[in-house]
């Protein structure tokens, strides 16, 4: 899923905190989102994978932490968490509907 | 020096990439061992200058090196981790050379799997490096880049590469004139702005190094890096001092520094903004008007101080950029005595990122010749027919573009106030302000430990290596955190015209300034900005956390002073620069401050060399000459420093 935050700075330090959630080392390789240009509008755009491809992993809100490690390094951390919700959201879902079927 | 390699490595990529543009070598060594021993930064830099550069060398030949380091905790999540420094020998002062930016190439270059690139030689036509992958190395053509303005250049380089999110350090047309204040510019608008290490690197043909890296950075003790990590963040949360930086970054400052009389108006011939336009010309109206993009860089620990500006009228209407910082006020704005454009800051510092120029060594070289016109000193003949008045924003900026392009009047310019008065002659010294041949930004009057720390720093000038920020931006009410600090007491930390204690502030100044631009950490995330903020025991608990070095407080000063000792050493080598060159320009040390609430108020002569001993003293340097003891180099483990300082007749 794609978000506009209209506050980021594109300092990327949520891609590095979550690379280091993945793999417990820093960088931009494994990494669950990505910060983008926005050419339309305000701010930046954030890439939060619902599953893994197109160079992401899957997010999984940093299961077992208190607080993503994102929202940690993030000063909009409450707009990243709500970001953060709709895509579980939207995976649980999935899952359901998957369930289902 | 004992190799580090393989699993011994943490914070570091672990390499430094040497390339000879002259042959086309590329080769890499091991990094570690000069990072352990040095912090890396500025500090491996001069390690590796001063042991490779022989006295015969001069700033513009092959054999000169270019030194690019990555910040050792850059790439980390370290609070404010993402200064990269470049050093060389250089061709303004002609001795020490070192100057930091904030970057996001910086990580780039480590991921890559470097820490340290050194660039070697020269390239028989124009070049660009581009770094990629796990390491990958190709010098490619940069003819078709050659003569573009910075910002072109990363254009072209993106869509060449297919790639927008690529980030560079590139030279401008300044820099391929070999300008003598020429800068580096990374991506558009972040300078390593001092020194005129662009004009090196135009030198050496080398346009821009591109890099891409793929890799990561492991961290020796993971929990406890987190831990030192959340808790340092934690400082800056809800601070007042984060808010403000937030919204305006340091352009936030013109009332402490109209209040110190700290603004260079006219050449230093005044002190402050006249007081019916200080407001007008406030840069905080400018980014409530135009701005329309937050920037940050990594790591930050306030979220960010930048932003990006697009000017929808006035004189300037369509400049989109990057916003400027509190300096292009000064050194542009007031030094010019501009006041009827307040947006001209942003537009002159813009043009001066785009030729790669240092904003400084343009206004100090702009500002000698407009006061040398009021004067009579020069007229239109000498000045390709402008008329060059104090507060013409057209003619200055047009004098910007001759100095990036040398041309006409503008080649004397590009040589630096210094040197142009000497071509000039006709009595014209005393305007060009500078401190061992670089224009001065920094006022020097009105706040001591400022002053000191700048007069002394061995790169020429600068606030950046062992100034006192808070004499001139506000102590704010940490009061006794800061006696503590630095060592001293309440009339020193509470008085900037004071002199005792003032040389002990710049002592500790030094040794910080020096850590947080090695590990890579922005200046505004420490107590040199807010006296909350972090200080050397915060940086040394994530410090040896990352990196598995246990590094006391006491070790950050031993290694930074042999950092000093070994600057100093690197320009009594390369330079004539004695006890003399550290003291203030004329006008500084002999005239009354003009105007503002320090008016009427000169530096005493006298105690300002008392308080220059005192310094000495402290850095176990002789005070006549200034040059170190062999006592002092010995206990900085500099024993064959001393030796060739011997030889030389340089010891202290």
């Amino acid at each position: 899923m794609i978000f506009q935050m209209d506050n980021c700075g594109a300092c990327r330090t949520c891609e590095i905190m979550c690379c280091f959630h993945h793999t417990g080392t820093f960088g931009f390789s494994t990494t669950s989102l990505r910060v983008q240009e926005n050419p339309k509008g305000k701010g930046y755009l954030i890439v939060i994978a619902e599953s893994d491809g197109k160079g992401l992993i899957s997010c999984d809100a940093c299961k077992n932490l208190e607080t993503p490690l994102c929202m940690e390094v993030c000063k909009e951390a409450e707009q990243l968490r709500a970001y953060i919700e709709a895509v579980k959201a939207e995976q649980k879902q999935l899952q359901q509907v998957a369930e289902r079927g | 020096m004992s190799e580090i390699t393989g699993n011994d490595q943490f914070s570091i990529a672990g390499k430094i990439l040497r390339v000879n543009l002259s042959n086309g070598e590329v080769r890499t060594e091991p990094s570690g061992v000069y990072i352990k021993e040095w912090l890396g930064g500025s500090g491996s830099a001069v390690k590796i200058l001063y042991d490779e550069l022989r006295s015969w060398v001069t700033p513009y030949e092959p054999a000169n090196k270019l030194i690019f380091s990555v910040g050792t905790l850059i790439g980390t999540s370290a609070p404010g981790a993402c200064k990269m420094n470049v050093s060389t020998l250089g061709p303004v002062t002609g001795g020490w050379a070192s100057s930091c930016c904030d970057s996001y190439f910086g990580a780039q270059l480590k991921y890559a799997g470097y820490d340290i690139l050194i660039i070697e030689g020269k390239a028989r036509c124009p070049v660009y490096l581009w770094i990629h992958d796990e390491g990958k190395v190709e010098i490619l053509g940069a003819e078709k880049l050659w003569g573009k303005t910075t910002w072109k250049t990363l254009d072209e380089i993106r869509n060449s590469h297919d790639d927008n999110n690529l980030h560079i350090l590139s030279i401008g047309p300044a820099g391929e004139n070999l300008a003598r204040g020429a800068c580096i510019i990374q991506d558009t608008g972040r300078a390593m702005g001092r020194c005129g290490t662009g004009s090196v690197m135009g030198s050496k043909n080398l346009k821009a190094i591109v890099a891409r890296g793929s890799g990561s950075i492991k961290i020796a003790q993971p929990d406890r890096f987190l831990a030192a990590v959340r808790t340092s963040r934690r400082i800056f949360k809800d601070h007042p001092a984060t808010k403000i930086m937030r919204k305006y970054g340091a352009l936030c400052l013109l009332p402490p520094k109209q209040a110190c009389s700290g603004i260079n108006f006219k050449n230093f011939q005044e002190s402050t903004f006249p007081d019916d336009a200080a407001d007008r010309l406030d840069p905080r109206h400018q980014v409530d008007a135009y701005e329309v993009k937050k920037q940050s860089f990594p790591g930050c620990g306030l979220g960010g101080c930048s932003r990006w500006l697009h000017f929808t009228e006035g004189t300037y209407a369509g400049l989109e950029c990057e916003s400027c910082q509190w300096e292009a006020i000064s050194t542009l704005q007031g030094r010019f005595g501009i006041l009827d454009e307040p947006a001209f800051a942003f537009k002159a510092n813009a043009l001066c990122n785009e030729y790669g120029l240092d904003i400084d060594s343009a206004g100090g070289a702009i500002s000698w010749a407009m006061e040398c016109y009021q004067r009579g000193i020069i007229d239109e003949t000498k000045t390709d027919g402008l008329k060059i008045k104090w507060g013409d924003a057209g003619v200055a900026l047009e004098l910007i573009r001759k100095m990036a392009y040398r041309e006409g009047f503008g080649n004397i310019l590009a040589e630096g106030s210094a040197r142009a008065a000497e071509i000039l002659g006709l009595c014209s010294d005393y305007y060009a302000i500078h401190m061992k041949k670089q224009d001065l930004y920094e006022n020097i009057r009105g706040a001591m430990a400022w002053g000191l720390g700048t007069t002394t720093a061995t790169r020429g000038g600068g606030h950046t290596t062992g100034a006192v920020w808070f004499e001139t931006t506000g102590l704010g009410p940490n009061v006794e955190k800061a006696q503590k600090i630095y060592g001293v007491d309440n009339e020193a930390i509470s008085n900037p015209l004071a002199y005792d204690g003032k040389a002990k502030m710049v002592t500790y100044q030094e040794i910080l300034h020096r850590v947080i631009n090695c590990l890579g950490i922005c200046i505004y995330n420490t107590i040199t900005f807010n006296m909350d903020f972090l200080d050397l025991p915060e940086i040394a608990e994530f410090y040896s956390a990352a990196t598995g070095w246990e590094t006391s407080v006491d070790d950050f000063k031993k290694i930074a002073m042999r950092q000093l000792n070994l600057e100093k050493a690197f320009n009594l080598r390369f330079t004539d620069f004695d006890r003399k060159d550290d003291m203030p320009p004329s006008r500084e040390l002999l005239e009354p401050i003009a105007t503002g609430p320090l008016a009427g108020w000169a530096i005493d002569e006298e105690k300002w060399n008392n308080m220059l001993d005192e310094y000495y003293d402290l850095h176990g340097w002789d005070r006549a000459t200034s040059y170190p003891t062999r006592e002092t180099l010995v206990s900085a483990g500099l024993d064959y420093v001393a030796d060739e300082l011997q030889k030389i007749g340089k010891l202290g």
